[in-house]
């Protein structure tokens, strides 16, 4: 027998012809034994089934203990699963499959659900061609399942995050025909129908060539990129500012597989900032505004006094001249005090366009404009304002909106110190290695921890509803940024302490 | 006149003091001046309470209703106050606490103060 097994053979068919009855049997013995496969064999007249060992030990059963009946099978099936069972053996033995396979859990006897797979075939037909028999093999396959079922889930997860993902992001293949795509990207970039998946993408990436078609490349080559806004204007002039983001993704066994884009228009978002922006202005604005009438109001206040001692004294005998000149001389010094109040709002307030080109400015000079504007409305409020720069410190960046900033942080700081006995707001300059710092401090109640974090985010305000947008501080260190500068609250209490820094001003630089 | 009325001039803006105080010593007036509440009560201490204290409402460190009643918490000789008012009015009440003489709303030139003074009885 030895011999036959390992002669050489024309087949397997061959092979298994040439055995003698008994070791066919123990070839099949052993080739079920390594398949894991229990077989039963059901008599459909009398639903007398036929277990073989290796079909109870599947279930932890002991071959002698289990009744030969089909009541011993179908009483162990998931109640949830029988009906399944059921309806595919009919469909077979009813002649509609080649063979009956159903996948249903049972109860091992240690109490746990085993996932069988049941397959089966008649085997053998009355004088009628009835069908009277059927057999058939159980497979554990409950490790295989599991695992099947927890990659659907993960699966449906992913795509669900996907599908729900605010954003449009795609994932592509190497040919950049999509895997995955979110329903934002879908509806986006108008990709219908039902098999988009495996479709090539050109359709959108096509139209954003010009701005993808490097990104892409790169990609592919294992290069990541991105922009956060870029303006992209097509042939009719229309600008559309898209924000967008390029990433090769990795299979398991670490090649590129593809890319992930990100890509979105963030027209209206820009256009509701620059909005924003310009609203904020007017607000800024608006404040100066009532510091300037204030501040106006003093030095005309001190002309009409000056006038009316002028006028009385001229009907005096005799008339005091060096009375009448020291009186004009208060009245020039009132008006020139006007005039610089004026000229500082010009200064501070002349057009913020994003045309202006960034100059140089001197710290001293900018900070005496500020001083002009807010400390009549620090006066207004009985808070201290004191303002200190060191001579000769310039910085560069768009003066009307770094002026803007500096009031933005000035007037929040009089109105978190305002109501309190010893209020003070200071505005200082000073130098540091890499830069230049521009500080506003107050000794307010402070900014909790939980604040701190958040104070920058548009729309986020501590003060009564009325009182402030709370777009000021988010779009401050959006101007900030246009400077090439950096907007930071840099100590929460005792003081608190914004700080806009400036990098270092190249030398020959104007 | 014996001699001549004491006025007291407290103004935070240099320029109002110089343009009133000439205008109040041209008239006869026996003028000195202090830049804020808690100034004005250095020179009180010095130089004595003058018979009128003339003072703005809003100033830095001291404001006026704060000057006006560290003067009036003082057991010595009580000035007349006259309060000069910018935006912001004080309510009847405060002018009783504070007992003013009067109140003056800014724009104000010398001549009304000086008539108020004079309707006032002088010294």
């Amino acid at each position: 027998m030895t011999d036959r097994i390992t002669a050489p053979a024309s087949g397997i068919r061959a092979f298994l012809d040439s055995l003698s009855r008994d070791a066919l049997a123990a070839r099949l013995e052993l080739a079920l034994e390594g398949a894991r496969l229990g077989i039963w064999d059901w008599d459909l007249r009398d639903d007398s089934v036929q277990f073989d060992r290796r079909w109870c030990e599947m279930l932890g059963l002991r071959h002698e203990e289990v009744r030969q009946s089909l009541e011993s099978w179908s009483s162990r099936v998931h109640p949830d699963d029988i009906d399944g069972c059921y309806r595919d053996i009919q469909a077979h033995i009813a002649g509609e499959t080649d063979y009956y396979e159903n996948v249903h859990r049972m109860r091992h006897a240690d109490g746990t659900w085993r996932y069988i797979l049941d397959r089966g075939r008649v085997s053998g037909h009355d004088d009628d061609g009835k069908p009277i028999r059927m057999t058939g093999t159980h497979l554990d396959v409950t490790a295989f399942e599991e695992a099947k079922r927890a990659l659907a889930d993960k699966r449906a997860q992913m795509v669900q995050l996907v599908r729900y993902l605010p954003t449009p992001v795609a994932m592509l293949d190497r040919e950049l025909k999509y895997i995955e795509a979110s329903g934002r990207w879908l509806v986006e970039f108008g990709v219908g129908g039902r098999d988009w998946r495996g479709r090539a993408c050109t359709q959108v990436l096509g139209r954003y060539d010009a701005v993808l078609g490097d990104a892409l490349r790169h990609a592919l080559d294992g290069r990541p990129s991105h922009c956060d806004e870029q303006p992209v204007t097509d042939g009719d002039g229309v600008t559309t500012w898209l924000r967008w983001r390029v990433h090769p993704w990795r299979t398991a066994a670490g090649a590129i597989g593809g890319v992930t884009v990100h890509l979105e228009d963030i027209t209206a978002d820009v256009e509701v900032r620059s909005k924003a922006i310009a609203e904020a202005r007017l607000a800024a604005l608006g404040i100066m505004a009532g510091g300037i009438a204030h501040e106006i109001n003093s030095p005309l206040h001190v002309m009409m006094i000056e006038q009316g001692f002028i006028r009385e004294e001229l009907d005096r005998t005799p008339v005091d001249v060096d009375e009448i000149r020291a009186s004009l001389a208060t009245a020039d010094d009132a008006l020139r005090q006007a005039r610089g109040i004026v000229r500082s709002m010009r200064a501070l307030l002349r057009s913020g366009r994003h045309g202006d080109v960034p100059t140089c400015m001197e710290v001293s000079a900018l900070f005496a404009d500020i001083a002009s504007l807010c400390s009549a409305m620090a006066r207004a409020l009985c808070v201290q304002f004191s303002v200190q720069s060191p001579d000769g410190l310039t910085v560069r960046g768009h003066r009307p909106q770094v002026g803007q900033i500096l009031v933005n942080l000035v007037v929040n700081a009089l109105d978190a110190v305002s109501g309190q006995e010893d209020g003070a707001v200071r505005l200082c300059a000073e130098e540091a290695p890499d830069g230049v710092l521009l500080k506003v401090l107050d000794n307010g109640p402070g900014i909790s921890e939980a604040d701190a974090e958040r104070v920058m985010e548009p729309f986020f305000t501590t003060k009564p509803v009325g009182k402030g947008t709370g777009l000021g501080l988010s779009i401050s260190r959006t101007l900030a940024e246009r400077s090439g500068a950096v907007l930071a609250l840099t100590r929460r209490a005792e003081p608190t302490e914004f700080t806009l820094s400036f990098p270092r001003v190249e030398a020959g630089a104007s | 006149m014996s001699r001549p009325i004491r006025v007291l001039l407290v103004d935070d803006e240099a320029l109002i003091l110089r343009a009133l105080g000439r205008y109040l010593r041209r008239a006869g007036f026996e003028v000195s001046t202090a830049h804020n509440g808690a100034a004005a009560l250095d020179v009180v201490g010095a130089a004595g309470t003058p018979d009128w204290v003339i003072t703005d409402v809003r100033m830095p460190v001291m404001d006026g209703p704060a000057l006006v009643r560290a003067l009036r918490g003082d057991t010595g000789p009580q000035p007349h106050i006259l309060m000069i008012t910018g935006h912001s009015a004080l309510s009847d009440a405060e002018v009783g606490d504070l007992a003013l003489a009067g109140m003056l709303q800014k724009p104000i030139d010398g001549r009304r103060i000086v008539d108020f003074i004079q309707g006032h009885g002088g010294a």
